[in-house]
């Protein structure tokens, strides 16, 4: 008996750890922010607000999974609203919401529901998912549910193309970020530039950069056209497609990115680095000079916008804006959160029922006015260039332009190859033409491997 | 063999709760360390991508390494990287601690201010020196244009990245290799100085003779440490550089992440860790073997 404590103490422990283990391999919980929906107080409410906002009601109690990407606080806010709303007005409807970050978290997230068989019913992400993930059947193709919704013709055409592959719309975009150029007023007044003219074509770009860097010494202290110095993708990709080059062949599921135009967009760009236009930068790991008022013009997003607004800089009023150079063609990037539909979901139609709601007017507003969300549908416009007066109209132009990364399985390869070659070509380590042919080369020996 | 049944029965009878007590360490060791690596062992013998495939591939991840240019680039950057911190880290440390081991107020404010950037996480500091190093408005640059001296695009130069990798890394572990060096100055009897002294021996002497010669154990424990944190670097080279540019920065451990958790090649990603291991494993214990731990030095 005199080891009684001990071994309670040691049983105990043991059992702990044995636990935890067990624990931890077991289905985590909610990660980030979750918040389980529909309160007892909302079962206990409105099933008439139901049948006013005209959603059928379901008899059996349904509890609906929903996993967005993205962990902006205003956005999460929204969407959580937007649940409570639903959730009250659909009182058997429960919505387990969570959000993950962009990249490797959201990526591994959902690794392990699909492998788990506990696919969420509801997935919001980017358009850099599509392709492997509808290969693999883990999204559901929407275009049946489509056809049946009367609101159809009222979304805008891109929001459906950029959910769209291999000729099925597997989601809708709820968020299209299409860039368009961000310019200084007093900037080029100060070099004595028409600020109501801002460059249109390549040469214009460069000539404005070439006037409106301002150096000490070699060092430049402000960059007269700010873009990043390394993971340039979102850069290479809409200057090769102004050039006429399509980077992939999406159909015959391969890449020709070492084409002229494509060749032609990096050695336009790599000049800028040659002729020490630049404050380097890069892309999604460091601020962008011009978000600190040290560049004159750069691409960017309403995202980027509302951010150098928050941030209190005093030159906000003299920021302008226009729709972007072109060459031939015109193109933006942008940067795709589509709502996509589990294949494998348990509750496909209460899930379609949810997506409605959340592309109704209202909803759709809400999300732009609280989120900096996309007005996806087209009677949301008005509203939308009356918001935001000096933005609005050069961005829903943008939005016509918009593209993303290309849809194909292997585009997290592509993306690691034009990033190495539009690297090498910025830092002068090689030319263009050698940079892609080298990258081409390699995307294809992994490819194939 | 009856005699020796009943013996291994009698011996765990009598004290079961030994066994029960050095169970949580056990379990500890087998879930959380054990059978991890053996999991990524088997793995870097797959094409297991974090979903659904898993194929047994033999040695192809490993044959693939061989002709990887990348992760020859990361072994190299690492050993440069680990050469730089460790000489830098310890050196500064010792002679830090000797410059501070006295035991006023003062030594204790300037030893607090050299540990306290070990106790922040190293995505803070290295998020620090980022602005620190911007090549516009980081105060560097600032502080070199008060020389007239022009700026540098530091972690945005080939040539400049790795040493600005290293110097965020040395400033974050000077503190620690202080402190421990301090505790080894503590601990050398102060009759052996005294002696010294009498003897007629000069500072250099005595930090020749019977300073270093002392802290032969605690330079072992240092430089093991520091050895194999400085080939496991990842945080500050993902936060400052990303590996760039043009892969000067990129190291074992940044390969294995990007690999793995960028484009999903988790198989390749183990043989990664696996090479990674064994580098550690032989490096380790050739330290061990010609690395003396002092055990010869007298402490009379």
């Amino acid at each position: 008996m005199k080891y009684t404590l001990k071994t309670c103490l040691a049983l105990l422990l043991t059992g702990a750890i044995a636990l935890g283990g067990l624990a931890g391999c077991a289905g985590s919980g909610t990660p980030d922010a979750s918040s389980a929906q529909s309160s007892e107080a909302a079962q206990e409410s409105v099933a008439s607000t139901a049948e006013e906002s005209g959603t059928p009601q379901t008899q059996e109690p349904v509890t609906l999974s929903f996993l967005r990407t993205g962990t902006d606080e205003r956005a999460q806010k929204a969407y959580e609203e937007l649940i409570g709303q639903y959730t009250t007005q659909n009182p058997q409807i429960t919505i387990e919401y969570q959000q993950y970050n962009f990249g490797t978290e959201m990526e591994t997230k959902l690794n392990t529901l699909y492998a788990s068989g506990a696919a969420p019913d509801l997935v919001r992400a980017p358009i850099s998912t599509i392709a492997q993930r509808a290969t693999l059947g883990q999204y559901g193709a929407l275009d049946s549910y489509l056809e049946g919704w009367d609101e159809k013709d009222q979304i805008i055409q891109t929001a459906y193309d950029v959910a769209s592959y291999k000729g099925k719309c597997y989601g809708i975009a709820t968020n299209i970020a299409a860039s368009f150029l961000f310019y200084r007023k007093d900037h080029f007044e100060e070099v004595g530039l028409d600020p109501n003219k801002p460059p249109q074509t390549w040469e214009e770009l460069l000539e404005y950069a070439e006037k409106l860097t301002v150096r000490e010494g070699n060092n430049v202290v402000r960059a007269g056209f700010s873009i990043p110095i390394a993971m340039g993708n979102v850069t290479i990709i809409p200057f090769a497609r102004q050039n006429g080059s399509s980077l992939v062949d999406e159909e015959a599921n391969t890449a020709h990115f070492n084409d002229k135009g494509t060749v032609e967009a990096l050695d336009f760009l790599s000049q800028f680095s040659s002729k020490n236009l630049l404050i380097p930068y890069i892309n999604n790991q460091e601020q962008n000079p011009f978000e600190v008022g040290n560049a004159s013009i750069t691409y960017g997003s309403l995202d980027s916008y509302n951010a150098i607004v928050a941030s209190g800089v005093d030159w906000v009023d003299q920021i302008m804006f226009a729709p972007g150079v072109s060459r031939g063609e015109k193109s933006n990037f942008g940067g795709c959160q589509i709502m996509f539909m589990s294949e494998e979901g348990k509750h496909k139609d209460e899930s379609w029922e949810f997506m409605k709601f959340l592309f109704s007017d209202d909803s759709v507003w809400k999300l732009v006015t609280d989120a900096s969300a996309t007005p996806v549908k087209q009677a949301l416009f008005d509203r939308f260039i009356e918001l935001n007066p000096e933005i609005g109209s050069n961005y829903i132009e943008a939005l016509d332009t918009a593209e993303g990364m290309p849809k194909v399985e292997w585009a997290v390869l592509f993306e690691k190859y034009i990033n190495q070659a539009y690297e090498e070509a910025m830092y002068g380590h090689k030319g263009a033409q050698e940079a892609l042919d080298d990258a081409l080369e390699q995307l294809n020996a992994e490819m194939g491997a | 063999m009856q005699t020796t049944a009943i013996k291994k029965r009698s011996r765990i009878g009598n004290e079961p709760i030994g066994y029960l007590f050095i169970a949580p360490f056990y379990l500890f060791f087998i879930f959380l360390i054990l059978l991890p690596i053996l999991t990524a062992v088997y793995q870097s013998f797959t094409n297991y991508d974090l979903y659904r495939t898993s194929d047994f591939v033999g040695l192809a991840n490993y044959r693939a390494l061989l002709k990887d240019p990348l992760f020859l680039k990361s072994i190299r950057n690492t050993l440069q990287y680990s050469v730089f911190y460790i000489a830098l880290s310890m050196g500064i440390g010792l002679a830090l601690a000797l410059a501070l081991s006295g035991e006023s107020k003062g030594y204790q404010v300037f030893r607090t201010g050299f540990y306290l950037p070990y106790v922040i996480s190293m995505v803070c500091a290295s998020t620090i020196w980022l602005w620190m190093f911007d090549p516009a408005s980081g105060i560097l640059n600032q502080a070199l244009g008060l020389f007239g001296i022009e700026g540098q695009k530091w972690l945005h130069d080939p040539r400049l990245a790795m040493g600005g990798v290293i110097v965020v890394s040395v400033w974050k572990n000077l503190g620690y290799c202080m402190l421990i060096n301090l505790s080894g100055i503590k601990n050398i009897p102060a009759y052996l100085y005294e002696a010294a002294e009498i003897d007629g021996a000069n500072y250099l002497q005595r930090l020749r003779y019977i300073t270093l010669p002392m802290l032969q154990p605690t330079t072992f424990l240092l430089f093991t440490t520091s050895l194999i944190n400085s080939f496991n670097v990842f945080e500050q080279v993902n936060v400052l550089t990303g590996g760039g540019p043009l892969n000067t920065t990129t190291t074992i451990v940044h390969q294995i992440y990007t690999r793995g958790f960028m484009e999903f090649r988790m198989g390749y990603a183990s043989a990664l860790s696996v090479v990674l291991m064994l580098i550690i494993c032989v490096v380790t214990l050739l330290n061990f073997r010609f690395g003396n731990q002092g055990q010869d030095t007298d402490m009379g």
